[in-house]
């Protein structure tokens, strides 16, 4: 098969990568425009999804329970780290940033302690093992049920942000968290509800790109890393931008390593920087008006 | 002569206009005042001016120099200086260390980077004057977090005027402030403005009345209104735009 | 004896005091190999910290310069076999370099835009080096030979051994810390605190901001690149994990622990995290686990870090006199 004919497949393959990038950049950008704090624990919290995953299967032998186990105890997970952040109000938010690194760290070696240093296979669910046929090309179940999964997800999201009062809560939170408050909603129930349901799409996220990727220690913070790419292109605190800069890095990193893979590294970053000169707000990001 | 001209400014927040093609312009040596309701637009236009915002339209013009999109650095360097609605000095420094920083700024010794800052004696001795003038004398050692209100509000000016500056913005400088402090504030803005251009955003119109010889009044981003403290007294648009803002559901 | 912990102490006493300490130590501590990696450490500390402490900008990429300081070295003395002297200057030099494009592009972002920058150009850089295999050896690395301390056709002396190494590295601690001690004193090192202290206000007494956030850049790239190149030549081995975003969070941690808040306080960082990650090691493989919880509790109550505290309990000794 010649390269040109790879081409619709690594497409594809991109934009599966692109949705559970944008799994993990909706809550890091919505968590990021409500409270001013970048979240480094977002990685780890993907991370343990999928080794929840991998238990839950182990044990069970049903990986579709861990898509109902994974969210809910990752949402468990984020309050509890919410709550840890709460401590350091009005101290500098530089803490902050420190306090998610710091518990990234412990994250991600108590899955080492609970799992081992060594990553873990998971099987792809049984349904979804197998190609797909479209006629001019074959392309794997698993993969297109987790983009239409993932896009089903992702229209639920923007459906509750646009279209129900807990969505206009958060999104005029995301615009102006003080006002929020003074008219009467309870901005820190809110807070720990956003990041809880941040941490349980990262955790979902990590559930199905476990079949995937594999099992590993250290997929928290490679992912998290190409996270941030993704959040600085699509422009902090945009929905639209977590989907517009989560399909965009995922197509661009894919069909780069169809082209050039030498280069894939590079080209993220690359294009992360051309997009800060250019656009420093982002795609689709709102203008910094202070300077 | 025109030292600050401002032309057609315009400022759009979304669908909010906070500034509305304001034309004005401010003669060397003045000291005018710019009152008006809330939301009239007063701080968003010192903010275009200093640079701290970008505005939709318009120019500003500053000794004929066009400065309208120099960042804020460049604008103070052009001899310009602020005093803002909420007090902006460097807490963790003592008083001394504040204005001495402030002189600084214009010296030669800024990338100097091996001798000690407390070498250099004439930006010691200038501060030390300054200290004096805006009567914080006594309170050089004392962390400016530890000061009272009103000293916060007079080192402010006094780091303001450690700039020399050709045109001072003094955005409420009263603000907060008790009937004697509002007069020693008076009293010194009196002085700093001698040889100076001043424009000063207020509210309290007995201080606007006892310090300018013109008043500019703005409502909703436009002006409308701009002459002695006496002619505005009697504008009958000016009362609507205080009292209809009362009427309004 | 309690007469000295009531005295007020100057900067230069505090100085001198851990000169001393530096100087001894080899004849308190028998293992010379780690007092030597402490020195390094305290080195990328400190420089790591002129950004944190003093201008107030976290970055999360600096292993970038660190890394690159100790590459150059390796590939220079695998290749080149460079004059000892030589190695540091060029390490140091592409410390500046890459703290010079990566500053460029970021500083002049909002805070915390600056930190997931820098550390996207950070790793950038490692996985470009990982790529590179043929050349930085991936992740299994380079091993060096350590050349002789020497200045061709005056001297030669062997740095083989233990304690000569250590007053080596310790010659470049002393210098470092001495120029750090005058550049945070002087007209350029108060332009820094109250960038730190009010930016907006700075900036409206008419200080290029951003100038000033580069430069300071640069000088902390610089002599992370310096601390890179002698940890190169104290373990005599540099792999791609020197460049990655641990050793980035390793600096942060140990610089937060030991103290954000005076040139010091990194020096007490250094030495608890060398003794976790060289002891603790050898307990429990899982170390990290303990610096980062002993780093969270830090976050939460001890924000001025080990040194802070120290100093502040000195100064209230001091004032009860």
């Amino acid at each position: 098969m010649d390269i040109l004919e790879s081409v619709p497949i690594f497409v594809f393959n991109g934009i599966a990568l692109g949705m559970i990038y944008f799994l993990i950049a909706i809550g890091l950008t919505i968590i990021f425009g409500m409270m001013g704090v970048i979240n480094f624990a977002h990685g780890a919290l993907y991370a343990i999804g999928a080794y929840l995953a991998y238990t839950t299967t182990l044990h069970t032998g049903n990986f579709w329970l861990s898509l109902a186990v994974a969210p809910v105890i990752m949402f468990g997970v984020g309050i509890g780290e919410y709550f840890l952040l709460r401590w350091l109000y009005g101290v500098e938010p530089v803490y902050q940033l420190l306090l998610t690194f710091g518990l990234a760290l412990i994250m991600q070696e108590v899955t080492i302690i609970i799992w081992g240093s060594v990553g873990k296979p998971l099987p792809i669910p049984a349904i979804f093992r197998g190609f797909y046929d479209f006629g001019i090309f074959t392309y794997p179940k698993y993969r297109i049920f987790l983009i239409v999964f993932t896009a089903a997800i992702a229209f639920i999201i923007w459906f509750s942000i646009m279209r129900t009062k807990l969505g206009a809560m958060i999104r005029a939170g995301t615009e102006d968290s003080e006002m929020v408050n003074s008219v009467g909603i309870n901005i820190s129930r809110l807070f720990t509800l956003v990041f809880g349901l941040g941490a349980s799409m990262a955790g979902l996220g990590g559930v199905l790109a476990a079949p995937i990727v594999g099992v590993e220690p250290f997929m928290g913070m490679n992912i998290l890393i190409i996270s941030f790419v993704v959040v600085v292109v699509g422009g902090l605190g945009s929905y639209g931008g977590a989907v517009l800069g989560g399909l965009l890095i995922g197509i661009i990193q894919s069909l780069c390593i169809l082209f050039f893979p030498a280069a894939a590294a590079v080209v993220v970053f690359a294009f992360m920087a051309v997009i800060l000169i250019v656009k420093p707000e982002g795609l689709l990001g709102k203008v910094e008006v202070n300077r | 002569m025109a030292i600050l001209k401002v032309e057609n400014l315009t400022k759009n927040f979304g669908g909010v206009c906070a500034v509305k093609e304001v034309r004005l312009e401010f003669n060397e040596g003045e000291l005018c005042s710019i009152i008006g309701p809330n939301g009239a637009g007063k701080t968003t236009f010192f903010k275009m001016i200093m640079g701290l915002l970008h505005p939709s339209s318009g120019n500003i013009f500053f000794r004929g120099k066009n400065i309208t999109h120099l960042p804020t650095h460049k604008i103070a360097g052009q001899g310009i200086c602020q005093t803002f609605q909420i007090i902006s000095i460097f807490p963790n420094l003592s008083v001394l260390e504040n204005i001495r920083m402030a002189i600084q700024s214009r010296s030669k010794y800024n990338f100097n980077f091996f001798h000690s800052a407390s070498r250099y004696l004439e930006l010691r001795e200038k501060a030390q004057e300054i200290v004096n003038d805006v009567h914080l004398a006594g309170r050089e050692t004392a962390y400016a977090k530890t000061l009272s209100y009103g000293e916060k509000r007079r080192l402010e000016i006094g780091i303001t005027v450690a700039r020399d500056p050709i045109l001072i913005l003094l955005d409420e400088p009263t603000a907060g402030m008790s009937h004697k402090e509002i007069l020693d504030t008076i009293k010194l803005i009196q002085t700093i403005s001698a040889r100076k251009t001043v424009i000063m955003v207020e509210h309290n119109i007995d201080v606007v009345f006892s310090l300018s010889a013109r008043v500019v009044v703005l409502n909703r981003g436009e002006v409308i209104s701009d002459g002695s403290p006496q002619q505005i007294q009697r504008d009958e648009s000016v009362k609507r735009a205080y009292l209809g803002k009362q009427n309004d559901p | 004896m309690s007469r000295w912990l009531f005295r007020k102490f100057q900067d230069r006493h505090i100085f001198i005091l851990w000169a001393i300490f530096f100087l001894a130590l080899p004849f308190l501590v028998s293992n010379r190999f780690i007092i030597t990696e402490i020195l390094a450490y305290s080195l990328f500390g400190i420089s790591f910290n002129l950004m944190l402490g003093y201008v107030g900008l976290l970055s999360f990429g600096h292993a970038l310069y660190f890394g690159s300081g100790a590459y150059t070295m390796a590939l220079l003395l695998i290749h080149f076999k460079v004059n000892i002297f030589l190695g540091i200057l060029a390490g140091m030099g592409t410390g500046a370099v890459f703290a010079l494009v990566v500053g460029f592009l970021s500083i002049r972002q909002y805070g915390v835009y600056f930190s997931m920058l820098t550390l996207g150009f950070a790793e950038m850089v490692y996985f470009i080096a990982l790529k590179m295999r043929d050349i930085t050896g991936g992740e299994n690395g380079l091993a060096i030979v350590r050349p002789p301390l020497a200045i061709p056709g005056l001297f030669s002396v062997s740095l083989e051994s233990p304690l000569r190494l250590y007053y080596f590295v310790f010659v470049f601690l002393i210098l470092s810390l001495f120029i750090f001690r005058r550049l945070v004193d002087s007209p350029f090192g108060k332009v820094l605190d109250i960038i730190r202290e009010n930016e907006s206000r700075a900036r409206t007494l008419g200080y290029n901001v951003e100038k000033f956030k580069l430069i300071a850049f640069v000088v902390s790239g610089v002599f992370s690149g310096l601390a890179g190149t002698l940890y190169c030549l104290i373990i005599k081995f540099v792999h791609c994990g020197d460049l990655q975003w641990l050793k980035s969070g390793e600096v942060v941690i140990m610089t937060l622990i030991g103290g954000t808040g005076s040139l010091y306080g990194p020096i007490v960082g250094a030495i608890i995290n060398t003794f976790l990650s060289d002891f603790i090691s050898l307990l429990w493989q899982r170390w990290l686990f303990v610096l980062g919880t002993i780093f969270v509790i830090f976050v939460l109550y001890m924000r001025e870090g080990v040194w802070g505290e120290i100093q502040n309990l000195q100064k209230k000794l001091a004032r009860k006199s």
